[in-house]
């Protein structure tokens, strides 16, 4: 499934125009984006859940190397909501 | 939260009511999740991928979901990161706000510590140890302004210390200047005698003036004791300041006439007495190119060791001759360092003065400047090799190209002209097989029946269609042109006697050749040396250019094409030609005219347009260039 799929679903499901669901979906991303930028947590119903985690690197290896440490990376983690889950799981 | 605001936004931006945004955004998430079932995989631009993974650690071997964050996403959320650490401070840890809001534990720990060092001090300890956080806020709160004030001061007295380090050395320099004041110690006695009466001050008064006039007296005694001790060491005084005194290098020089005036006042007065008997006899005029004796001075001197005196000797004296081997080039012993070249020219060998670094560190500067002018030198040289070839050689493409349309006009013969050549030959080779061999005059008539491709077939069996063809050279033939009279003539040839031939060809020949100068008879037609052309005669009476003649049938088509486009409207056609061992060979021709001068007009034409065409090729080519 790709975003375009998706657009095309909302845009007949609802009757509206293909440009006017990209807008909706762009939309819907961006504030998911600035959202989790500024509270480092979403919590969508029936969907699942999006949070920032620090991930601290191997300094030993760098130490050994005697170079400079890198710095410390974010990564987005998502844990998917009981619901997503059992609409997977179900046959 | 989230969802109101989108909501919000969606029904906002787009005029719609909450109901149906909410059903919007619902559906959305509701999309995402049919598609990564059905799919496995569910990719949306700027947001990530959602990816089906199977838990194997599970009996039921359930699905789970992971999520791959797209990069720029991963990059928006470093950068905040980043953001995050530059502005870092210690003091927002005791922001009361975040404090309340998000009691963290780790800026608590550093607190905690802060305030049990002070606790060991202090009495306040029991109030801490509650664990209330506010208290240990405001606490918190009071040191570091305290800190903030305590590091604002500092830099405060360490500007005032810095700008009084500036400030001072002036004033220190102002005290060094003034002379110093010596002030009496101040004593019991001292004070004493300020708190005396006036008696006492008139006493001490009197002393006073008594020492003054003991002092002037003594004074006046001093010049007579200086003349008399100068009269004493009048010339002892200066010489211990002639030696206390450091030569310099210039006074060697000063004293160098003194010194060899001594020198030689001493060989004078001692000459004589230390010299043997055997070497007075033999006594050795001065030579002018000795080495002066205050280089040799001055030498000792340098080196410090006057006690070797005799290892630097000059040629005066004769005891160099009396050690040595009698060459007067050393006294063979080596301890000797005087050496005379080739051009009587005399060097000294130092023999104490070693090497030392510096003289070495000198040298190899030396040595490498000289490397470093050498190698320029050699690089200069092959540059200018480099460039003179180069220049050499464009310049001898230049004039080529300069000189290219006389070198093609007058060497190079393209191979368009060479196979006009070659069809010359031809004429000439198909001469002798006419006179040989009678049997082969059907098929060489054939080729000289000089018919378009279209008629090969037609020319093959020239013999069977001959009373076919009989019937309109007759009617020709009536019509009186004596140009078009050639093709009866050759017909004739196999079924007539050939008497009559020469008759009735000589006239045309002689006509046309006579009338229009560059151009000779052939057994194919008309030669034109000049345009390098054959002017054929058709059946019809007409004239064709035979321009040139092909291995194959699409050059000749191909060259047929060209000349077309060069001249619009001229009409070529390709005729084939058997000619035996030679091959088989494509006839390029142009045109049908009525006369020789026409169709020699537009042969003249034609290489004059291919001319222009070639030239203006070149010069093109040579801007280019």
């Amino acid at each position: 499934m790709n975003t375009i799929d998706l657009i095309n679903k909302l845009a007949v499901n609802h009757n509206i125009t293909t440009g006017r669901a990209e807008m909706i979906v762009s939309i819907l991303v961006e504030r998911l984006v600035e959202k989790l930028k500024k509270d480092g947590e979403i919590m969508i119903n029936n969907f699942g859940t999006f949070s920032i985690r620090r991930k601290e690197p191997d300094s030993s290896s760098y130490m050994k190397l005697n170079e400079p440490l890198p710095v410390v990376k974010n990564h987005v983690t998502f844990y998917p909501d009981r619901i997503f889950l059992e609409n997977i799981n179900s046959q | 939260m989230i969802k109101q605001e989108i909501i919000e936004k969606i029904s906002k931006y787009f005029k719609l009511t909450s109901f149906e945004a909410e059903k919007i955004y619902d559906d959305i998430f509701a999309g995402i999740i049919q598609g990564v079932k059905e799919d496995n995989i569910a990719d949306i631009t700027n947001l990530g991928e959602f990816i089906i993974k199977y838990n194997n650690s599970d009996n039921d071997n359930k699905k789970t979901v992971e999520f791959l964050p797209t990069l720029s996403l991963e990059e928006e959320i470093n950068q905040r990161s980043f953001e995050e650490q530059r502005q870092f401070e210690p003091a927002n840890y005791v922001n009361p706000e975040q404090s309340t809001f998000k009691p963290v534990e780790e800026p608590v720990k550093p607190v905690e510590e802060t305030v049990n060092t002070e606790a060991i001090n202090t009495e306040q300890t029991a109030d801490v140890n509650l664990g209330n956080d506010f208290v240990v806020d405001d606490k918190l709160e009071h040191e570091l302004s305290d800190e903030k004030h305590s590091v604002e001061d500092e830099i405060k007295r360490k500007r005032d210390e810095i700008l009084s380090k500036i400030t001072t050395p002036k004033v220190e320099q102002k005290n060094i200047t003034v002379p110093p004041v010596v002030i009496p110690p101040v004593t019991e006695e001292t004070t004493k005698v300020v708190i005396e009466t006036k008696e006492h001050i008139e006493e001490k008064a009197g002393e006073i003036t008594a020492v003054t006039e003991q002092t002037i007296e003594e004074i006046k005694e001093v010049p007579e004791k200086i003349s008399e001790i100068i009269t004493d060491n009048t010339i002892e005084q200066p010489k211990e300041v002639e030696e206390v005194t450091e030569k310099s290098f210039s006074d060697f020089f000063t004293e160098v006439p003194k010194e060899e005036h001594s020198f030689s006042n001493s060989m004078n007065k001692t000459v004589i007495p230390p010299v043997p008997p055997v070497v007075e006899s033999t006594v050795i005029p001065p030579v002018e190119n000795v080495i002066p004796p205050s280089a040799v001075e001055l030498h000792k001197e340098i080196t410090g060791d006057n006690s070797r005196i005799n290892e630097y000797q000059t040629t005066i004296n004769p005891l160099a001759y009396a050690n040595g081997n009698g060459n007067g080039n050393g006294n063979g012993n080596g301890e000797n360092f005087e050496h005379r070249l080739q051009d009587n020219s005399y060097y000294i060998w130092y023999k104490d003065s070693e090497p030392n670094n510096t003289d070495t560190q000198t040298m190899s500067y030396e040595y490498e400047l000289l490397y470093q002018a050498t190698k320029e030198a050699e690089y200069k040289s092959k540059l200018r090799i480099y460039v003179t070839t180069f220049i050499m050689f464009f310049s001898f493409v230049l004039i080529l190209l300069i000189f290219s349309p006389f070198i093609y006009k007058y060497f190079f013969t393209p191979k368009e002209e060479q196979n006009t050549e070659e069809v010359q030959k031809e004429t000439s080779s198909n001469e002798q097989p006419q006179n040989t061999d009678p049997n082969n005059q059907a098929s060489v008539n054939s080729l000289d029946n000089q018919q378009p491709v279209n008629n090969n077939t037609a020319n093959q069996n020239n013999t069977t269609t001959q009373p076919v063809q009989e019937q309109p050279k007759q009617e020709t033939s009536a019509q009186q042109q004596p140009v078009q009279e050639q093709p009866k003539q050759e017909q004739p040839k196999q079924e007539q006697p050939k008497q009559e031939q020469p008759k009735q060809e000589q006239p045309v020949q002689q006509n046309t050749s006579q009338n229009i100068p560059g151009v000779t008879k052939s057994t194919m037609g008309w030669m034109d040396d000049y345009n390098k052309v054959i002017y054929v005669q058709l059946e019809n009476g007409k004239f064709t250019i035979q321009e040139s003649a092909w291995d194959s049938d699409a050059k000749a088509n191909k060259r047929i094409s060209a000349v077309g486009g060069l001249i619009p409207g001229l009409k070529g056609s390709v005729l084939k030609v058997d000619l035996g061992n030679k091959g088989t060979w494509f006839r390029a021709r142009f045109g049908e005219f009525s006369t020789i001068e026409e169709a020699k007009q537009k042969a003249e034409e034609l290489r004059t347009k291919e001319k222009n065409r070639l030239q203006a090729l070149l010069l093109a080519f040579f801007w280019y260039a």
